[in-house]
């Protein structure tokens, strides 16, 4: 049915430009000096699609590229804020040689949040860079995976566990390979 | 299809622990022997599944997993863990994705 209606279309552009055509020819408004060459004309409809198709129609797709980039880098920017809360309230355990069973949940909230915001990336990614961010949507996932377990799968929780020296420089560790990780992304998504 | 469930916040805890009992309170150990292992046998036994709702806690520790879900892979395997269990977590989507690794590949600690 769309095809119909689309063939019906152009058959009746066809048809009023061939009119057009015999009327023009008839009745010599237009006259053409017989030293503009095939060339020429070429040139100026070039001329004429170049000036039509880069602010209506390739502009605004580029624009709105733009938007969703600078949309996604600000959530990756999101994330990575949320980390550095995580790193800070690690390192101020240990520099005042206390971990409190609050700061622990504290801990697990912001870790159970940052999952939350990388899963709402990924989604995001998706709808607007679904081939290209394929290799992407993976590796934030398991960046996140691991990192939770680096973070979560030792001794943290453990009752009479305290943050310590090597606790932190563990973390670290983890944090820098997650933060990389995320900037690495700011860039390629820029290369979409 | 027939169902047993276990609500992790209103059944156990709100704020699950460590890996082992010795770890401290309502640990991954804990939730296995207290809840887990007995439901998930109720639901292999009727050919069911069995539900487990995440949500409303604090979070999750990968220590609190392994020595749960991990450890009941580890006992029963990860094909009958998979077919059996049914997980809802609206508070940490990733979450599940996480546990189905962690039954996959339970933690080698799981194993010994």
């Amino acid at each position: 049915m769309h095809n119909l209606i689309k063939f019906t279309i152009i058959s009746l552009l066809l048809i009023a430009g061939i009119i057009i055509g015999l009327f023009i020819d008839n009745i010599p408004y237009i006259t053409m000096e017989s030293e503009v060459g095939v060339g020429d004309i070429a040139n100026f409809i070039l001329v004429l699609l170049v000036a039509i198709l880069i602010p209506v129609l390739l502009n605004p797709l580029l624009d709105n590229q733009r938007y969703t980039k600078d949309f996604l880098i600000d959530e990756i920017r999101g994330c990575l804020d949320q980390l550095k809360g995580i790193k800070t309230i690690i390192d101020n355990c240990n520099i005042q040689n206390q971990t409190k069973k609050e700061d622990k949940r504290k801990i697990l909230s912001r870790i159970t949040y940052f999952d939350l915001q990388i899963a709402s990336l990924i989604k995001q990614l998706q709808p607007s860079f679904k081939k290209p961010s394929i290799n992407m949507r993976e590796s934030l996932y398991e960046e996140c995976r691991d990192y939770w377990k680096d973070t979560t799968g030792g001794e943290l929780m453990n009752a009479k566990f305290k943050i310590n020296n090597s606790f932190c420089k563990n973390h670290d560790t983890a944090f820098l390979k997650i933060d990389s990780h995320l900037k690495k992304c700011i860039h390629e998504i820029n290369h979409f | 299809m027939p169902r047993e469930q276990i609500i992790i916040s209103t059944d156990f805890t709100d704020a699950p622990g460590a890996r082992f009992r010795v770890d401290g309170d309502k640990s991954g150990e804990e939730f296995y022997e207290e809840l887990l292992e007995p439901k998930f046998l109720k639901a292999k036994e009727i050919g069911g599944k069995l539900f487990i709702d995440l949500d409303n806690t604090w979070g999750y520790a990968s220590s609190f997993i392994s020595g749960s879900f991990g450890l009941l892979s580890a006992r029963h395997g990860a094909e009958q863990a998979l077919k059996h269990l049914k997980f809802k977590s609206d508070d940490e989507p990733l979450l599940i994705k996480k546990i189905n690794d962690e039954i996959e590949h339970p933690n080698k600690i799981c194993t010994t």
